[in-house]
């Protein structure tokens, strides 16, 4: 076994860091606190590479391997780059675009891949629904052949980018009777006649990600757009999964790597009782609480990453376990950081309330943690 | 990086199953026959750089007999201490019964009411060509099946490590002490009255600055063998609860139709899982002489000694009133897998340890 980077990746690791801790990290705290999505760095994260890191060089990416693909987003959170442009970046990349590039017609790839993959062009996928949220079978959005198109009709909630979003996979059931089989994926972009988002929601964290409902009211799109076959939509649904359970997810472990630094930091400055505070066990546990999470949870993220890298299929009982642990043992970390740093933790200069409310998603969206549970205790 | 296991890693675990299906006498009294398998099989040799070896040969032991982990754990410290600071003719006279385990050796470093680090009060005084050894130790596991007591004990000139011949005159061990678990190992105290050593049994005196190597050397092995332990612990608790959780039940459903008693299996599952790469990774930085072996191998130890007494807690909770025999693998588990979390760096002294790393590397004064 061996656990370690290769020299490239922890160069590009470094290079990750220094690039977002200059340009990105900045302007995230004046973004959250108004609950706004930055396009600038957005765009930023485009031009750097990121957006399209693991996508094939003739589609505008760098062809990127999965584990690097996963320490980079790792590396943003852990330079200090907020859960709501990560999440916007997780679900544009991976989300959207490779199911794209996995399921997508030779024409939809050259024609929106080189725009995502700069940041020109921002991505959604809308899967979940009012009535359909763990019970993904559930979905009531349907689309209907009509010739060479499919009419579609419903509505998606908690879409991350949907307010901004120029490309969304939609899935919808083109046989309802069918169950899973009966759902396919569509490719609609902005501005198709019927196609409207809502206004963004208010939310707890992961606030510069714009998260909405979207409406189709007899959105009708060209039969090219289909991803893959009818009826393949949950099986491309489930492929998410593995960047889910791993790039989806990095950011939030840096993020905790993030509040350990900074708790390191204030804990040698702050001076209470006539000594730092780093001189009181009780504080101290604190950061040792942080390493053990991180240090835990990489091995679990990055299981997932290397199996993908070999050309593995998915081992879900893996991936939930990962995504479990990250999801419900970021709890008491992030809850610890913000301790560590009393008042000041409760307000937002030191940006730990930040990582303490965008972690809180880690447990909820791809798949809440018992759902995870009901996966891990069905296949164990 | 490769998360896939090497042939080489996982060869001395098979021997150690199938050495414990060949073997099925676990009890106190099949100590010593254990060890001369575990040396037989390669286990007490295995040197540095096999660490994800041992790693995973110990939790196989561990799940079947966790106090095996620790009877081969410090019979291995014992020749490691003498492959180390023995002279050239100590190792040839010692080093190979001890990792073949035909002669067995228990540490003596413990003693009543006095921690480690303060040194020891036990004392060797020059006599003739050796020395004399009086004081008190204890608790010493395996003190009344071993054949050599390793002592730590302090010289005029320094600390040493002697060993001693239990049958040694005026080696005394008292009755073995009613431990919470672990009872196996039958840990007691010894009493050591004027007991002569000769000089070739004898490591150092060693300069006084060797002491807390010494000390260090005994807290990472027991970190070791804890962690290794608790990754047995964990697979035998799940699997004892995966069991009974879906054995049919008179007149009833089994427990494993209650969500409840699943998502609990689930969340053993994940610790398990988590303890296990963790520890791997560990041991796959030892090996590598990486210098993030220290900070990984103390993560591992705390987070899998941890979840082992969480997961047999959860374990007890679904097997109910028949864990709760004390004869029974979980119910023994219970009292097991607090050991680990107490033994070489308590949890506590882990985690200060660990933050003391953060805050050298993160904020260095
Ligand atoms: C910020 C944010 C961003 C998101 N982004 C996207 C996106 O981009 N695209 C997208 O499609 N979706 C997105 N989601 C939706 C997300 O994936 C869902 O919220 C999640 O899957 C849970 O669905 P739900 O909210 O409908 O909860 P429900 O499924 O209604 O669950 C409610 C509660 O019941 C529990 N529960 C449900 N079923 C079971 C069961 N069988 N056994 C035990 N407990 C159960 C759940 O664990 C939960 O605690 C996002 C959500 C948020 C909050």
């Amino acid at each position: 076994m061996d656990f370690t980077f290769s020299e490239e990746q922890q160069a590009y690791r470094r290079q990750v860091l220094a690039f977002a801790r200059k340009e990105i990290v900045p302007r995230c705290r004046e973004h959250d606190l108004r609950g706004e999505f930055d396009r600038q760095a957005f765009r930023r994260l485009g031009e750097f590479g990121l957006l399209g890191l693991h996508l094939p060089e003739e589609y505008g990416g760098a062809g990127a391997d999965v584990v690097t693909t996963v320490m980079a987003g790792e590396a943003l959170g852990e330079a200090g780059v907020d859960g709501g442009l990560c999440l916007a970046y997780g679900a544009h990349t991976f989300l959207c675009a490779d199911t794209l590039l996995r399921h997508g017609s030779e024409e939809l790839k050259r024609c929106l891949l080189p725009g995502l993959a700069s940041g020109e062009l921002v991505g959604c996928m809308g899967l979940t629904e009012p009535g359909a949220g763990s019970d993904v079978a559930a979905l009531r959005t349907r689309a209907e052949r009509r010739g060479d198109e499919f009419v579609l009709n419903g509505s998606k909630i908690f879409i991350t980018n949907g307010p901004l979003a120029d490309v969304a996979v939609v899935y919808a059931k083109t046989d309802p009777a069918a169950g899973h089989a009966g759902i396919s994926a569509f490719v609609v972009e902005r501005g198709t006649p019927g196609f409207s988002a809502g206004p963004p929601l208010h939310k707890l964290g992961v606030r510069t990600s714009q998260t909405s409902e979207l409406f189709f009211d007899d959105c009708r799109v060209p039969a090219g757009n289909l991803l893959g076959t009818e009826g393949a939509g949950f099986l491309m649904a489930m492929q998410t999964v593995e960047w889910d359970r791993s790039a989806l997810v990095a950011p939030f472990i840096g993020s905790v790597s993030y509040a350990l630094e900074r708790g390191a930091r204030y804990a040698r400055e702050r001076v209470q009782f006539g000594r730092p505070i780093a001189e009181f066990e009780a504080v101290r546990a604190k950061l040792a609480e942080l390493t053990l999470f991180i240090e835990a949870a990489r091995g679990l993220v990055y299981r997932i990453a290397w199996c993908k890298d070999q050309g593995r299929p998915l081992n879900h009982l893996e991936a939930a376990v990962a995504k479990l642990f990250v999801g419900d043992w970021s709890l008491g970390p992030a809850n610890a950081a913000l301790t560590l740093f009393g008042g000041y933790g409760y307000c937002h200069e030191y940006d730990v309330e930040r990582v303490f409310r965008d972690g809180r998603l880690a447990a909820i969206g791809g798949g809440t943690s018992e759902i995870q549970k009901m996966i891990i205790s069905k296949l164990m | 990086m490769d998360y896939e296991l090497k042939p080489e890693e996982t060869a001395l675990a098979a021997r150690v199953e199938a050495l414990l299906g060949a073997n099925p006498d676990l009890t106190a009294g099949a100590a010593r026959a254990w060890l001369a398998r575990l040396g037989e099989c390669g286990y007490l040799a295995a040197g540095p750089g096999a660490d994800v070896a041992r790693l995973l040969a110990g939790k196989a032991l561990a799940a079947r007999a966790p106090w095996l982990v620790f009877a081969a754990e410090l019979q291995r410290l014992a020749a490691e201490l003498v492959a180390e600071h023995g002279a050239l003719a100590q190792r040839e006279a010692l080093l190979p019964a001890l990792r073949a385990g035909t002669r067995v050796a228990a540490l003596a470093f413990s003693e009543p009411g006095r921690p480690l680090e303060a040194g020891p009060a036990c004392r060797a005084e020059p006599a003739g060509e050796g020395y004399a050894l009086s004081g008190q130790k204890g608790p010493v596991s395996l003190a009344a099946c071993c054949d050599w007591l390793a002592v730590l004990a302090a010289t005029p000139r320094g600390p040493a490590v002697l060993f001693v011949e239990r049958a040694a005159p005026g080696v005394e061990p008292g009755a073995p002490l009613e431990s919470f678990g672990y009872a196996e190992l039958e840990g007691r105290p010894v009493s050591l009255r004027e007991v002569r050593v000769p000089a070739g049994q004898v490591l150092g005196p060693l300069p006084a600055a060797a002491l807390p190597g010494l000390i260090a050397a005994l807290r990472r092995a027991e970190d070791r063998l804890a962690t290794a332990a608790a990754l047995g612990l964990l697979a035998r608790c799940l699997e004892e609860a995966r069991a009974a959780a879906s054995a049919p039940r008179e007149g009833g459903k089994p427990a494993a139709s209650h969500q409840l008693v699943r998502f609990e299996l689930a969340e053993m599952l994940t610790q398990l899982q988590t303890a296990e790469l963790l520890a791997l990774r560990a041991a796959a930085a030892a090996a590598a002489g990486s210098p993030e072996a220290e900070r990984l191998g103390l993560c591992a130890k705390v987070f899998a000694s941890e979840a082992a007494c969480r997961v047999s807690d959860q374990a007890l909770g679904i097997l109910a009133g028949a864990g709760y025999l004390r004869s029974h693998p979980v119910a023994r588990a219970l009292a097991e897998a607090r050991l680990g979390c107490l033994a070489g760096h308590s949890s506590h002294a882990a985690r200060l340890a660990l933050a003391d790393d953060v805050l050298a590397r993160l904020a260095p004064v």
